[in-house]
């Protein structure tokens, strides 16, 4: 078991490397978008060396630390290096592709990576001390990275989505897999199928058209309450009637994460997502249900409740298990969608936000740490999967 | 107020409700269903199907007349797209009548829900191949220059006051209220810069049709871009789905039947694919990925897949008569080549032909000059934008593909016909195409149903976005991505599109289903 793990965990870490080094090769080989991101920030007119400097000194980590290029000069005007040195173009040398990416991923594997061009900060944070021109130091007034904050608010989010949308697909789908052909099984999966073809943007639209603010069901709601012979403040009528008290877009630096701004954004991925798990459920649950084991249990004349819950429920959970774990990566994009829709300033609205202008090193921590997060979901679901079968046994 | 009343629960009852009912309905049904032997081996239920099918249309039918407009435009997109329905009615009466004779196609017709699912499916396909036949507006057809007369109609109800009330939508009594709230001049400049409301007749004179849903933010009629925006999506997700099946059978049958150090290789590299979050790979392709080569290299490797999976089987079938090899070769190749290398690279450039052509059919008319150097420059070639797409959806979906079509292989490779063919001294390409595909038929025609349906979904999360897609294409994520702006005043311009993506993705599923439980009586 324990070899078993750790060749899952080298091909895991191979992986790694291999996706980090081709994200890295799109996104730093590509040398006309490096262009356009220096024409971008210096102004259209500026000349061509100086293009260069900038693409040098901003975007990599082009030189060598021990050839004496890290200068400290005076009071940097971009606001985009909080470290408060820059790097002397003048000393540095040009470094190739492969060695760009041995730079960044050393700087990436000790938590330096790089600033983030579009929120002006580091993109993980620089936790050490400043050195200004003099030479004092002092500590850094916002140690906080972008990835850190987004990736603490996407986190929440997705543990709504994925706590609810798992426990409403398992219990759907074992409803229906417990009487595989019948009406209860035909209506549950008509509903599953409708699931799978709303998509997230799909469904957020609706929601947002339908229950957000002042949407024209509780605009409605209002001149409902107006026609009924009752005072406005009855049951506090007049508040909730006419404006919802759900938000179509969030304000995570004003409010945080309320129940109102959480609802419809984790509403809108689960309905999307768990009519695959409620499939995959049913789909085992009725091979369980066949089983020799649990004929013999009804023959036995066990009660029905105790064969689906002690028979067939242990059995038909480990391949639903696997599934909920490789639909990650869908959740992750699902994320991406909403958080871009309902304004919600997560890990996929930064990614957005980035990807839209260029910005090189969100783009490259977005891509690696989404690919982290599907790998070790890869990784439990395989481990798992040994785990909870009995029928497997690996060296 | 009473008809303010009937449109509340008319638009309660549009969508949210349906949700809930279908749920409902479904655990109520399931009350007197215990374990009935007798339904066990029925296909479906023909009671659940009625309820199910009376319960949906009857809400959708009340949605719809609760409000005078809403009724209206429904009566009106009926109208226009009759030829659509007829042709329709007309596959779907002869594929009835001839369905014993037809395959597992034939055997759809079994099942009411792999009937809806086709239907749906089959009106998609038919509006978007009648869609020039229809009396539509072009889909970049601005009705009119002057967005004027929408806010003057708007002020005239305005100045009616309550007697307006009776025939309004609910849509526009919230905008009467949000006027009477005063926030006249933010409704005034939505109304500038949004288009016309539901059943509205903005057009200059002489127009053929009023804007049934109504009209974007540059005056283009929302109903004629959602047919002509089936050419977009359909080619697109169908092509893609196809191009990533090409690439999934001939990496899957080669790595499956071969297996060894190719079959490890190509498993990690696809893992490594699947490992990224399909938006993380649109938004490393399409965006990053559109200043440089990016899209053409990945071209390169995936359009590569079609052409070699056809001369595998040609060297399959015909490794022995070399001469009809060489004389297929002959006639394919240049064709196959010629379009390769158009799609990927864009050789060879045929800008000096399309020079030499506009001079010599164009007559000195400088516009049909114009348009003849820019169909010949064109020629047998995708747009870059789209070709962008194209590659990118392609790419995320192949891995999928590439696995099921492995562990297919891996499953059927040890059965006794292709022993057969083995021993027989089949050449391996034959073995693989014609031994082992065609017995995998079945489950890859239920997956390529479900990921064209995917990737339409793939489709709009692009468009929506706004990546990569162009910015005036009339695909139907983009549309919701103009709609989103005006969702308070003009719910539909968002919401119609999206059910159109929900209404593919459903017919897909659902006929998905349907394949599936029909190749499984096999």
């Amino acid at each position: 078991m324990l070899t078993f793990a750790i060749r899952k965990l080298i091909i895991l870490l191979l992986t790694l490397l291999v996706v980090s080094a081709v994200v890295f090769v799109i996104v730093g080989g590509n040398a006309r978008a490096l262009r356009t991101i220096a024409v971008l920030e210096l102004g259209p007119r500026t000349p061509q060396t100086e293009q260069d400097r900038y693409i040098q000194r901003t975007i990599f980590h082009q030189c060598d630390p021990g050839t004496g290029a890290e200068v400290v000069i005076e009071a940097p005007d971009n606001p985009a290096h909080p470290k408060g040195f820059y790097i002397d173009p003048e000393k540095c040398r040009s470094l190739s592709l492969a060695e760009r990416y041995g730079t960044w991923l050393f700087g990436f594997l000790q938590g330096d990576w790089g600033n983030s061009i579009v929120f002006k900060k580091h993109v993980a944070g620089y936790r050490g001390v400043l050195v200004d021109p003099q030479g004092n130091e002092k500590p850094n007034p916002d140690p906080w990275g972008v990835i850190n904050e987004r990736l603490a608010n996407t986190g929440m989010l997705a543990a709504w989505v994925f706590g609810i949308m798992v426990s409403l697909g398992l219990f759907i789908g074992i409803l229906a897999g417990m009487n595989e052909g019948s009406i209860r099984d035909r209506s549950l999966s008509v509903v599953a199928i409708g699931s799978t073809s709303m998509p997230e943007y799909v469904m957020g639209i609706l929601l947002v058209v339908l229950l957000a603010g002042n949407s024209m069901v509780f605009a409605a709601l209002g001149s409902f309450v107006d026609f009924l012979p009752i005072s406005d403040s009855f049951l506090g009528a007049d508040k909730w009637a006419r404006k919802s008290p759900l938000q179509g877009s969030a304000n995570l630096d004003k409010d945080g994460i309320t129940f109102a701004n959480t609802v419809l954004p984790v509403s809108a991925v689960i309905i999307y997502g768990f009519g695959y798990i409620a499939r995959m459920t049913r789909a085992s649950m009725a091979e369980a249900m066949r089983s020799q084991y649990v004929r013999t249990a009804v023959l036995k004349g066990v009660p029905r409740y105790q064969v689906v819950l002690k028979h067939a429920l242990r059995n038909a959970l480990i391949a639903p298990f696997t599934v909920i774990m490789l639909q990650f990566p869908y959740l992750l994009s699902g994320l991406v969608v909403v958080e871009v829709i309902f304004s919600w300033k997560g890990f996929g609205w930064a990614l957005n936000a980035g990807a839209s202008n260029m910005d090189y090193n969100l783009i490259l921590a977005c891509s690696v740490v989404s690919v982290i997060v599907v790998l070790l979901t890869q990784f439990i679901s395989d481990v798992g999967y040994v785990l909870l079968n009995p029928r497997i046994r690996v060296a | 107020m009473l008809a303010n009343i009937v449109i509340l629960g008319g638009y309660i009852a549009s969508f949210w409700v349906v949700w809930a009912t279908l749920l409902g309905a479904a655990l109520l049904l399931s009350a007197f269903s215990n374990v009935a032997p007798t339904l066990r081996n029925k296909p479906y239920s023909s009671i659940t199907s009625f309820a199910l099918t009376l319960g949906t249309v009857g809400m959708v039918t009340v949605a719809l007349f609760s409000s005078p407009k809403l009724g209206l435009a429904t009566v009106w997109a009926l109208y226009v797209l009759w030829p659509v329905f007829a042709v329709l009615a007309a596959v779907m009466v002869v594929s009835w009548i001839f369905k014993s004779r037809l395959g597992l196609y034939g055997r759809v017709f079994e099942s009411p829900i792999g009937m809806v699912g086709l239907g749906i499916c089959f009106f998609w396909i038919i509006a978007a191949l009648m869609a020039d036949l229809l009396p539509l507006y072009g889909p970049l057809e601005a009705l009119s220059k002057n967005n004027g007369t929408i806010v003057q109609g708007v002020t005239r109800k305005f100045k009616l006051g309550a007697e307006a009330l009776n025939g309004m939508t609910y849509a526009e009594y919230v905008k009467l209220s949000l006027v009477e709230a005063g926030e006249y001049g933010k409704l005034y400049k939505s109304n500038i810069r949004g288009g016309a409301p539901l059943m509205s007749w903005v057009g200059d004179e002489g127009e053929r049709l009023p804007a049934i849903l109504g009209t974007d933010k540059a005056n283009r009629d929302i109903f004629s871009r959602l047919i002509h925006g089936a050419r977009t999506v359909l080619p697109l997700s169908i092509g893609a789905t196809l191009v990533s099946f090409t690439v999934g059978i001939t990496l899957g049958l080669i790595a499956g039947y071969r297996g060894g150090w190719f079959d490890q290789i190509i498993t990690f590299v696809a893992n490594a694919i699947l490992a990224f979050p399909v938006i993380v790979l649109f938004y490393l392709i399409v965006l990053v990925g559109k200043d440089g080569n990016l899209s053409r290299v990945l071209a390169t490797a995936i359009f590569a897949f079609p052409l070699l999976l056809v001369l595998a089987g040609l060297w399959g079938l015909y490794s022995v008569k070399m001469g009809r090899l060489i004389g297929i070769l002959v006639v394919f190749l240049p064709i196959a080549l010629f379009l390769y290398f158009r799609n990927t690279w864009g050789l060879p450039d045929l800008s000096g032909l399309a020079a030499w052509a506009a001079s010599a059919f164009g007559g000195g008319n400088s516009e049909r000059e114009a348009n003849i150097a820019i169909a010949v420059t064109n020629f047998a070639q995708m747009e870059p934008r789209m070709l962008n797409v194209f590659v990118a959806v392609a790419f995320s979906s192949a891995p999928g593909a590439f696995r099921l079509v492995r562990g297919l292989t891996l499953d059927v490779k040890d059965r006794d016909y292709v022993a057969a063919a083995q021993t027989r001294g089949e050449n391996q390409f034959y073995i693989m195409i014609f031994e082992i595909l065609p017995n995998v038929r079945g489950p890859l025609m239920v997956d390529a149903a479900l990921r064209i349906g995917y990737t339409a979904i793939l489709l709009g999360t692009l468009g929506f976005l706004a990546l990569g897609l162009p910015q005036e294409s009339a695909d139907w994520g983009s549309m919701i991505a103009h709609g989103r702006g005006q969702l308070r005043f003009e719910p539909q311009m968002a919401v119609i599109p999206a059910l159109c993506i929900v209404s593919l993705v459903l017919g897909l599923n659902l006929l998905a289903d349907t394949l599936r439980e029909q190749s499984l009586k096999d």
